[in-house]
């Protein structure tokens, strides 16, 4: 399931993600069927194309794409890569959120069945456009919308997904469910729900100043909500789809895209 | 089955997003201000005011952000000249070595 992190902010764009990947698979014994979850905590689903330094994106969702043979999302990029074409001048942060839509969602329809029922495979999408003094962040949602969506147009803030509630509840101040458990209880119209959503956000919400925020305190405070995410989830009884080590970069104007910390490849830690 | 155990499993993704309007707008009574624009600039090399004049600009600076203000505790005073007796030592090391 994930939770990955796109932080918007004055001084750059922060993409955040843990590393887990959890696979199901059902074994059937005569009439019985029994579904078992299997979690990989290795996983990269920070991503950024060679040679196209502006401009980065981070997955949630579906952890993997087809059935009978999953693959993750970071598996496609050297096919994305040579569809882009080598030496490619630098495109706009929106163009080259459209390919990467458009790649991913060929991908779908080649990898998914016709019936599927269950999570779309989301990216968040940021970067720098050349020349322009602020970066930006859209919103994919492949099948479902796979058109992308700005975030924060003509302001800063953070968006998060995928394993949202324990980050929701923290920065909105409620559950995602809150509102909805309380239009069923007490019959609300959708008009009414949406107008206490806005109240309650209003008055709950963490007063987090998200346009003066130094970059730096982006990153720890995106590092903050998903480590806090993944050591929830150890006291809870539920699906721990947030694990492993947590991947950060920033996207400035001057920079690029920098990793700020990434699990790396290394031999057995107990030497032997 | 505990009923913690039997609670429904939200297993789609979704996303969400938050940006300071949302509180700004809606906690009308927050006034939020960058606290250097309201003071004046400290030069390490001169001894602070006078601690009369001191504590008279704290309390006049504290009123305008602060529901009390809070008392200064005397030994500050101290600190602060501890502080730039520092800074001028640090200063005259700084002058010989580009001696």
């Amino acid at each position: 399931m994930s939770l990955g992190i796109a932080f918007k902010c004055p001084e750059g764009i922060v993409l955040a993600a843990d590393s887990r990947v959890t696979l199901t698979s059902e074994i059937v014994h005569g009439t019985e069927k029994v579904v078992l979850s299997s979690t990989f905590d290795n996983a990269t689903k920070l991503l950024r194309i060679p040679g196209h330094n502006y401009v980065g994106a981070i997955t949630y969702g579906l952890g993997a794409l087809g059935q009978q043979e999953p693959r993750t999302p970071h598996s496609f990029l050297p096919e994305f890569e040579n569809e882009l074409g080598k030496g490619t001048k630098r495109v706009s942060v929106l163009d080259y959120a459209q390919k990467f839509s458009s790649f991913f969602h060929k991908q779908w329809a080649i990898a998914m069945p016709q019936d599927y029922v269950g999570p779309d495979l989301v990216f968040l999408v940021g970067g720098f456009d050349e020349d322009q003094p602020y970066g930006t962040v859209y919103l994919i949602q492949i099948p479902s919308n796979p058109t992308p969506s700005e975030q924060h147009a003509g302001q800063f803030g953070i968006t998060w997904g995928g394993q949202m509630e324990n980050t929701a509840r923290l920065v909105k101040g409620f559950d995602p469910m809150l509102p909805t458990m309380i239009k069923d209880r007490l019959g609300l119209s959708d008009q009414q729900t949406a107008e206490l959503t806005t109240y309650l956000e209003g008055k709950l919400v963490l007063p987090v100043p998200y346009q003066f925020l130094p970059l730096q305190d982006c990153v720890d405070l995106s590092i903050f909500l998903i480590r806090t995410t993944i050591e929830i989830q150890t006291w809870m009884v539920g699906v721990r789809g947030v694990g492993g080590a947590i991947d950060v970069a920033t996207i400035t104007r001057t920079e690029g895209f920098q990793p700020i910390q990434v699990k790396a490849i290394v031999g057995r830690r107990d030497a032997s | 089955m505990t009923r913690a155990a039997s609670a429904e499993v939200k297993m789609e993704p979704r996303t969400d997003s938050m940006s300071s309007k949302v509180w700004i707008e809606a906690q009308e009574g927050v006034k939020v201000r960058a606290l250097e624009a309201y003071t004046s600039t400290v030069s390490l090399h001169e001894r602070p005011l006078p601690p009369n004049d001191f504590y008279d600009l704290l309390e006049k600076t504290s009123v305008r952000f602060l529901k009390s203000p809070s008392t200064i505790e005397r030994e500050l005073d101290v600190e602060c000249q501890a502080w730039d007796a520092l800074s001028d030592e640090a200063l005259e090391i700084f002058e010989r070595t580009l001696g």
